[in-house]
């Protein structure tokens, strides 16, 4: 081709009708070539964007577009000749027939190479029974639903938490500290939403409880919704457990903090709270920050994420996460960034936007570093039901007005100290 | 005009005798669909166009008749979906007859709930089916186990695949679901065909025009009005469970949601409540409205595709305050008038 081109350039200094045809050919190779070097790749995302979880989803939604954009910036696939990556959005307003129709369209419509979503169970169950049969790889973001990864499909593949994972996690860390200091609770209360996350969890909690040696002195369930807890609390008073597990939604959770602290209520070991309220960043906004001293919070996301990590990439979308959305990088936008990134990971190794080839890839997947772990994993690798066995939520305890990682030891970062026991009330600075 | 019309027959059909012939062509046409189009999306979007029109056929066989405004419907097909799902996941019993104790279980039901509210009118009744739907959802959300019964609660009951079986129904392909739910909403029409010409239609449409005098005249409100509600309900039932076989996965929340009741309800008041072909003129135009408008904007501009919808069921209710199947049959009774002048 270099050929072809100094003998053009040659007449061009001879004949002007031959000069502008040489420019033609130079802008055609040029387009041709650019065209062939660099096409588009589209993948598809299925989100509530509208309805009550509408809040989440926009949060992925953005965590996502934050990806397609660094990814393109950063040249592309390049095992594809730079090529760009395209994100479209389908809403699935939470219900699972459209949820399954946007995946139909998504599928047909868009032609896209892979999918990612749904974030409600509900959505995620049905939609990604569609991605199989249209053999189009799914990346599971957000839904716990444990049976998802539980059906032989080839083409679903998950990053994050079974459901029944967070129960056990919350066990672990309180053997995890009662190990690191020698000081151990012996009895555990737990207080939750009488919901289906609500009562699940407590059984699971109930389960590990006893295999692990506590003894459960108190198990209450609460309608949500409610506008006074101090049934609840005296019953606390009066069984005095060690340690107290809470499942609540973020209006029950903010009238339960309050009330703990108006009333001084004592737990040795600390409130243990499973996501829910405390992930929701506009729970911090109403409550004082002294009601939530030395609070303990799972959730599937490493808050202090941007405290301990490098990455240039993962800083920069806490960053954009401020400025578009307001508030810094939450456990949803993480999972969206990380989504589009395990399947950017895929098409650099398949080198095709072919749905089989990027399934392949996919189950090959074996990431240990990078944006794709923005939400606290060591390693994404999944097994042949296409769960990442690597996934885990973190747990982080509010010392000194921060919300520091303290479970895994392995996510702590340098110089944080948890505090266990936590001081009682009148320990306490300000109170 | 004959005194004896006016009455007991409000929508006065126009060319009542052409209903059928009509409905006849647009069946066969519908039948028609799979031969011109084998487009997956496609049919997905007809599926649910069909679904849509028979669960609000389902809807107006009583409510658009007998003039009381149920929002609770959706408990009738949770209901439906529910039995048809536990009897096979169970005991391995067909959906098809499944599906059949679902609607019966759902007729019963509504039997129960309609005796001691029927004597409760406008908004009233209608709070009273939102108030029972609501009860039903949230027992079930609530609930694990009952009578032996993996109900699940919140999570959601999913029917397990066992590969294509006409028994079972569970098909590969798109086009069979197509034809069943095709098949529904006919058996639906024709039946509010029939029931419209019964002595039952009439009963119900007297006791819409005056209840007070209706009974005055003989005519039982709580015997017909029960006996509509019954067949509503048995029929939103089998709509359940054709939504339960189709998707494979129903929960509590959409599948028994107020939601699901205001579509059913919406759907026939906008294509025109009391007439045999209503329900399915809404659905045709507000099913794919959604789909469309979500499709180009859903991602985009969160949000606003609903802001449309809205638009447009604003417009329809102030301009086409009986639905929009009147003026389209005078639009077409006027061309065909003006075509050949009498």
């Amino acid at each position: 081709m270099s050929n072809h081109r100094s003998q053009r350039t040659t007449a061009n200094k001879s004949n002007l009708l031959t000069g502008a045809l040489t420019f033609g050919a130079l802008t055609f190779y040029a387009s041709f070539a650019f065209a062939q070097a660099a096409p588009t790749v589209t993948i598809g995302c299925v989100l509530p964007l509208s309805g009550g979880s509408a809040s989440v989803g926009s949060q992925t939604k953005v965590g996502a577009e934050i990806a397609v954009d660094q990814i393109n910036r950063e040249g592309g696939i390049k095992s594809m000749g730079g090529a760009k990556l395209n994100v479209v959005f389908g809403d699935s307003q939470s219900k699972a027939d459209i949820g399954v129709t946007e995946t139909e369209r998504l599928v047909t419509r868009e032609n896209v190479a892979a999918l990612c979503g749904a974030f409600n169970s509900a959505v995620t169950f049905p939609a990604t029974e569609v991605a199989e049969r249209y053999k189009t790889p799914w990346v599971v973001v957000g839904a716990v639903k444990d049976e998802i990864t539980e059906r032989n499909f080839k083409y679903v593949f998950r990053i994050n938490n079974k459901a029944n994972y967070d129960a056990r996690e919350q066990v672990d860390a309180i053997d995890l500290l009662s190990k690191e200091t020698g000081k151990k609770p012996k009895t555990l209360g737990v207080i939750y939403e009488g919901t289906d996350w609500g009562r699940s969890h407590a059984a699971n909690i109930k389960k590990f409880a006893s295999e692990r040696g506590y003894s459960v002195v108190l198990d209450e369930a609460a309608p949500p919704n409610q506008v006074d807890f101090s049934n609840q609390l005296l019953k606390v008073r009066s069984t005095k457990p060690e340690a107290l597990i809470v499942a609540f939604y973020t209006p029950d959770h903010l009238i339960l903090s309050r009330q703990l602290m108006e009333q001084r209520l004592d737990v040795p070991f600390g409130i243990h709270s499973v996501g829910g309220g405390t992930e929701d960043p506009a729970f911090y906004k109403a409550v004082p920050p002294r009601a939530v001293g030395y609070y303990f919070v799972q959730e599937d996301f490493q808050i202090d994420i941007t405290e301990v990590t490098k990455d240039p990439m993962i800083l920069e979308a806490d960053k954009r996460s401020k400025e578009v959305l307001g508030y810094p990088m939450s456990a949803y936008t993480a999972q969206g960034l990380s989504g589009v990134y395990v399947i950017k990971d895929a098409l650099e190794r398949a080198g095709s936007a072919d749905r089989t080839k990027l399934r392949d890839a996919l189950a090959a997947t074996d990431i240990k570093s990078g944006p794709a772990l923005a939400t606290g994993y060591q390693q994404i690798k999944f097994d042949e039901q296409g769960q990442n066995t690597h996934a885990h939520g973190a747990i982080s305890q509010n010392i000194e007005g921060k919300r520091r990682t303290v479970w895994p030891a392995e996510n702590r970062a340098p110089g944080v100290k948890p505090s266990w026991p936590v001081p009682t009330w009148s320990e306490r600075p300000n109170s | 005009m004959t005194v004896s019309t006016i009455p007991l027959d409000r929508t006065a059909p126009v060319g009542f005798s052409k209903g059928p012939a009509l409905a006849l062509i647009v069946l066969l046409l519908a039948a028609g669909l799979p031969l011109v189009t084998q487009d997956s999306f496609f049919i997905h979007s007809a599926i649910m166009v069909l679904f849509f029109a028979y669960m609000a056929t389902a809807w107006n066989f009583l409510c658009g008749y007998v003039g009381q405004l149920s929002l609770g419907h959706a408990m009738f097909s949770g209901m439906g979906g529910y039995v048809s799902v536990l009897l096979f996941t169970t005991f391995g019993l067909s959906p098809w007859l499944g599906m059949i104790v679902g609607g019966l279980a759902a007729a019963a039901l509504s039997v129960v709930i309609g005796y001691p509210t029927f004597r409760l009118k406008g908004p009233y009744f209608t709070l009273t089916t939102i108030a029972f739907a609501e009860i039903v959802r949230i027992w079930v959300e609530n609930t694990d186990t009952f009578l032996g019964f993996h109900i699940k609660g919140a999570e959601g009951l999913v029917v397990p695949m066992v590969g294509e079986s006409f028994a079972a129904f569970q098909f590969g392909g798109k086009i069979p679901y197509y034809y069943i739910i095709l098949g529904m909403l006919a058996l639906a029409i024709l039946a509010t065909l029939i029931m419209e010409r019964s002595k039952l239609g009439y009963c119900l449409k007297a006791i819409r025009g005056d209840r007070d005098a209706a009974e005055a005249l003989g005519i039982s409100p709580t015997r017909y009005t029960l006996t509509a509600f019954a067949i509503s309900a048995f029929m939103t039932a089998l709509g359940g469970s054709f939504y339960a076989q189709f998707f494979r996965y129903i929960n509590p929340e959409r599948n028994m949601g107020t939601e699901l009741s205001i579509d059913m309800a919406l759907m026939s008041i906008i294509g025109g409540q009391g007439t045999a072909f209503g329900p399915l003129i809404g659905a045709l135009i507000l099913t794919p409205l959604a789909e469309v408008t979500r499709g180009y904007l859903g991602g985009t501009f969160l949000g606003l595709h609903l802001v449309i919808y809205g638009i447009v069921l604003m417009l329809a209710v102030l301009y086409f305050p009986k639905g929009v199947l009147e003026p389209l049959k005078n639009l077409a009774v006027g061309l065909f008038r003006r075509r050949n002048p009498a």
